[in-house]
């Protein structure tokens, strides 16, 4: 049986306009055939395209939790309006005849259930690897690595100041062998260089001495982070090399540096995995990364049994981000039965594959608040070890418990119970919109004995320690400053 | 004193790093901070680390010095890390909010992201998506309101004066820094809008502002801060002084600030505005300023424009001064005072001397409607006056005139009044040759353009037009023109008298639309009869919809928002029957059909 409403559908589509061309078709009576198998796990049926035949489409409700929609139209959208139709049909309680399954259909659905049996049953098994295919992508991988240690000690003896537009645009093109090398972490990497010299829309143009002078220090960090980089990766390759069992590393984040796209499984057999756990999203934003030229969607969670704070990212590339589904922000609480935990320092990425939700209740918010962490001084130190290892995260996320917030001067300020301040700024910080100038709009109750969301920066010419508030946890909301 | 040495020694790499690594062996300035970094070194030992790498560098070749000041830069960075610098000295003071109400922050951010592109980028269909999210009170979620400030300067202006006018005043004076920060007194665009914004928000504080836009500020920005003054006894000698300025709208501002203040010197300058060039600049002002002696003025100025037009012979100036004449004339729009009415039944008293002064472009006639006009508008006695004048009057003035009736009669009295002009013998194939035609046709067309194009009650109107204007609810008319409209079997009439349950009146849309969906060749042909057809709750209404959409939805490539509009006001049953319709309907009809459906099932019905 299957039980899908209006809603469901909706949910189910990629994006808005998706939504509305499914509900069109069957209000255009568009479907010529609609069908339902004799067990009630399948609708199948025809939609009347542009073309001569019409499209076959299909949603296989055999696994509820993943259900599989296939189309034959050339749409990458997924699933496809003509999927949506057609569940949007059943929704509405169009007439769908019980007919047997189509053949083809049937021999789709029939490898589908047997990939699912093989996953359970190799679940359990080693992973066989290809060894002589793996050395030859590490071998390829350390002639990329070789690669960027020269191209970096090229772009020091040039000099940050000597870099230009026309420089900078040759060095992105030299970047792509890097991802022909399978180093796509790396790549990044040199483009979050080349970034510091091209403007807000990524693209090259000539800077002010002025403008040239704000980036250098960052830029000098970013050349040094790349040589370390190219040193531990290559120490860490050459140890995967020499022994081909070894698996990803999971105790530090080279292998997610270098590029390395886990997979869920991964995560699993390395014991990554957290299950039945609670989740609470404290802050989203979704940026336009012009270095790596995608979109990125990150949701900032708490974990309501842990009081950890991990991020959860999706990545939309320019070219294909029409057809991925972006996130959103989430308002309820998260109820994950397997939680994959990405290698990480403070804010670990995560994953999961199925959820449910619940509403957010006053007792979420008393946890919550119960994670802050009420000595300023112990989470400064905290921040600047991590900070010092060169491929730490620069900007790491920590729940603050503060005694009151207020001002010094015309700086923000916040204040622990032992009289510890740390100051709040928007500066270096433009993944999200700034969110300083909101404090003003807040009631003055927010201002005192509330847990503060903030991102820590460490600025490298004014070698301040500072902060950006992301949201603010009351004991009745959680009033969310960025977007 | 060791850390000190460290900032040094990255300024030292950081000036390297800036000129190329090539610059680094024997490097002097580098080179001076080994000694106290070994000597750090003895007690620290990442100090000795330091100074290690610092000789490496300057040791290194053009070959290795690259890798060494990167090995150096890693290392002094990392200890750097550890050192910055928190806390803030100072007295803690606790931030000034402005409350909001609860701040509502739980907008998705699906919902948030469209919207905030609206409001930073260019483009068709922003202002809907503003509009509609102000409606649905999206604004309230203060993540907005930087986004919202911006959009104060959007190169669309609509959107910078909705937004100025209707969705920042919602913040309140918390967004008073962030406007005087950003407001240029020589900037044009949102510029003037922040100005007017901030005087909305805290008159008091933004005085000195405002004087300082009078003083230097662009000529848009003059003009709102003209608009600002008024309020505050020192603002006459501000207004006084703008009313000559040299940019002709800042001067036009000034006469409407000006006539607001009830004083000498502010009617002493409308005054002398009303006798020179500048006479259509200041009507509006004119018209507004309340004060005896501007009525009075604006009385004597016009009696002496109109005494002495019969002694010119230059039909040149003849027609200046008529021009002047109605100009002043409509300066007393609406004035109920004695004097006016007098001096208006005076002047319609002369209107057929008047009428006999021809000028070149202007002649006694234009004034004379004017004034016919002026009553129409004017007191009971002067709406008497001129309906029991209707005889006499032009087809032109007639009109005029059952719109004083409509205002200042009993709707069976209006009736009585002018439906002999539509029973009266014309000679149809004479048309405006045969005045009693055209007398028939003013009176129909009298009504049939208030049906339309109701008149609005113009308080006071602002120079720049268009602001809080209400159309004029006018009496019904007597039920009788609906019996004559049908006994005249005349469509414009009746469409302005139609209501439900009149079986003749029924009988003859039914026969107008038959014959119109027959002679029909698109939609639009059929849509006056079809519309009135709702009015009326015609019982065949629903039916010729249908009908026109199977007799037209072959060649139909666009509804047309009027269609749409009556697709809307349908009964909800006929949804699925519309919807059978959609896919026989071309892709482009469809979807506007689908929107008019979503439209039907969302009504509100009472």
């Amino acid at each position: 049986m299957i039980s899908i409403d209006d809603g469901y559908v909706d949910s189910a589509a990629p994006n808005s306009d998706a939504a509305k061309n499914g509900r069109g078709l069957v209000l255009k009576n568009k479907f010529a055939k609609l069908h339902i198998s004799p067990d009630e796990s399948i609708l199948f049926g025809e939609c009347q395209g542009s073309g001569k035949e019409p499209y076959r489409c299909s949603s296989d409700f055999l696994r509820p939790e993943q259900p599989t929609h296939r189309c034959n139209c050339p749409s990458r959208q997924f699933p496809c309006k003509h999927c949506l139709g057609l569940m949007y049909a059943y929704a509405q309680k169009k007439k769908f005849i019980a007919a047997d399954v189509p053949e083809v259909l049937q021999a789709k659905r029939d490898k589908v259930v047997a990939r699912v049996e093989k996953k359970v049953a190799e679940a359990d098994k080693p992973k066989q690897i290809n060894k002589s295919a793996l050395a030859k992508k590490i071998n390829a991988q350390l002639e990329g690595i070789g690669f960027l240690q020269k191209l970096t000690q090229d772009l020091v003896r040039l000099g940050i100041g000597n870099m230009n537009a026309k420089l900078a645009k040759d060095v992105e093109e030299q970047a792509k062998q890097l991802g022909n090398s399978y180093l796509p972490g790396a790549q990044a990497a040199l483009h979050q260089y080349t970034k510091f010299f091209a403007g807000e829309d990524g693209k090259f143009t000539e800077k002010t001495s002025a403008q040239k002078e704000m980036v250098y220090s960052e830029a000098l960090d970013q050349l040094g982070r790349l040589q370390v980089l190219a040193k531990q990766g290559k120490a860490y390759l050459q140890r995967r090399l020499e022994d081909a069992e070894l698996k990803p590393e999971t105790e530090s984040s080279i292998a997610a540096w270098l590029g390395h796209a886990w997979q869920l499984r991964e995560l699993k057999d390395a014991g990554l995995v957290e299950n039945n756990v609670e989740l609470v999203q404290l802050a989203f934003n979704s940026h336009d990364d012009v270095a790596r030229q995608e979109y990125v969607d990150t949701g900032i969670w708490i974990s309501l049994a842990t009081g950890k704070i991990r991020l959860t990212q999706n990545f939309r590339p320019y070219k294909a981000a029409k057809f991925i589904k972006s996130d959103d922000s989430f308002l309820q609480v998260a109820q994950v039965k397997e939680l994959c935990v990405y290698p990480g320092d403070v804010n670990p990425r995560i994953r999961w594959e199925g959820m449910l939700s619940r509403p957010l209740q006053p007792n979420d918010l008393v946890k919550m608040r119960g994670f802050g962490q009420g000595d300023f001084q112990a989470v400064v130190k905290h921040v600047k070890t991590t900070l010092k290892g060169p491929l730490a995260d620069k900007q790491p996320i920590f729940a603050l418990n503060f005694k009151r917030l207020g001002q010094v001067a015309d700086a923000y300020v916040v204040e622990d119970a032992k009289g510890e301040r740390l100051v709040l700024t928007d500066v270096g910080m433009s993944e999200e919109p700034p969110s300083c100038h909101l404090l003003s709009l807040l009631p003055p109750s927010a201002f005192e004995g509330q847990t503060l969301v903030a991102r820590f920066r460490h600025d490298l010419d004014t070698r301040k320690l500072q902060i950006k508030p992301l949201s603010i946890v009351t004991p009745t909301s959680i009033i969310r400053l960025t977007l | 004193m060791s850390i000190a040495v460290l900032t040094q020694v990255h300024q030292e790499i950081r000036r390297i790093a800036i000129a190329g690594s090539v610059v680094a062996p024997g490097d002097f300035r580098l080179k001076k901070y080994l000694a106290p970094l070994e000597q750090a070194g003895a007690k620290a030992p990442i100090f000795a680390k330091v100074a290690e790498a610092v000789k490496s560098v300057v040791e290194s070749n053009e070959r290795t010095s690259a890798d060494a000041v990167l090995e150096l830069t890693a290392l002094v960075n990392a200890i750097l890390y550890t050192q910055g610098e928190t806390g803030l000295a100072g007295e803690f003071q606790k931030i000034e909010t402005t409350n909001l109400g609860t701040p509502s922050t739980q907008t998705s951010a699906r919902m948030l992201k469209p919207l905030l592109e609206a409001l930073t980028t260019t483009g068709s269909g922003r202002m809907e998506l503003i509009r509609e999210a102000h409606e649905r009170g999206l604004f309230r979620d203060f993540r907005l309101v930087k986004p919202a400030l911006a959009a104060l300067d959007d190169v669309y202006g609509e959107i910078g004066d909705f937004v100025g006018e209707k969705i920042l005043p919602l913040y309140g004076k918390a967004i008073l820094p962030e406007l005087r920060a950003k407001f240029d007194l020589k900037g044009r665009a949102g510029h003037p809008r922040r100005l007017k914004l901030m005087h909305v928000l805290d008159p008091e504080a933004t005085r000195e502002v405002v004087k300082q836009a009078l003083d230097a500020g662009s000529k848009e920005v003059r003009v709102v801060a003209v608009e600002c003054l008024g309020s505050h006894p020192d603002d006459l000698a501000y207004l006084l002084e703008q009313s000559s300025a040299k940019a002709q709208e800042v001067r036009q501002a000034a006469y409407w600030a000006l006539s607001a203040i009830h004083d000498d010197a502010a009617v002493a300058v409308l005054q002398k505005v009303a006798t020179g060039k500048e006479l259509r600049l200041a009507a509006a002002a004119l018209r507004r300023c309340k004060h005896p002696n501007i009525l009075q003025f604006i009385i004597a100025e016009t009696e002496k424009e109109v005494g002495g037009l019969a002694k010119i012979k230059d039909k040149k100036v003849v027609s200046t001064q008529i021009s002047r004449a109605q100009t002043l004339v409509t300066c007393l729009f609406r004035r109920k005072e004695k004097e006016a009415e007098d001096f208006f039944l005076r002047l319609f008293a002369q209107s057929e001397e008047i009428a006999k002064i021809k000028g070149a472009t202007s002649s006694g006639s234009d004034l004379n409607s004017q004034v016919v006009s002026m009553l129409a508008s004017g007191t009971q006695k002067m709406q008497q006056t001129l309906v029991d004048s209707h005889g006499a009057l032009s087809p032109e003035d007639l009109g005029s005139c059952v719109q004083a009736a409509r205002r200042g009669l009993p709707a069976a009295q209006v009736y009585a009044v002018f439906s002999p002009y539509l029973t009266a013998k014309v000679d149809e194939k004479k048309k405006h040759r045969d005045p009693a035609w055209a007398k028939r046709e003013a009176v129909c067309n009298a009504i049939d353009d208030e049906y339309y194009y109701p008149h609005w009650g113009d308080e006071d109107d602002e120079p720049e037009s268009g602001r809080g204007y209400e159309p004029e609810r006018l009496p019904t008319l007597d039920p009788r023109w609906l019996d004559l409209a049908v006994a005249l079997q005349r469509f414009d009439l009746l469409r302005c008298t139609i209501r439900p349950g009149h079986a003749d009146a029924n009988a003859f849309l039914q026969k107008a639309f038959d014959e119109s969906i027959k002679k029909s060749k698109n939609l639009y042909d059929c849509h006056d009869v079809v519309s009135c057809m709702f009015a009326a709750a015609h019982p065949g209404v629903v039916e010729a919809v249908f009908a026109m959409f199977d007799k037209h939805f072959k060649k139909l490539d666009d509804m047309g928002y009027w269609f749409s509009d009556l697709i809307t006001k349908l009964p909800k049953s006929e949804i699925s029957r519309l919807e059978a319709i959609v896919p026989k309907l071309s892709e482009n009809v469809a979807n506007q059909l689908l929107e008019s459906i979503h439209q039907l099932r969302e009504r509100k019905d009472a």
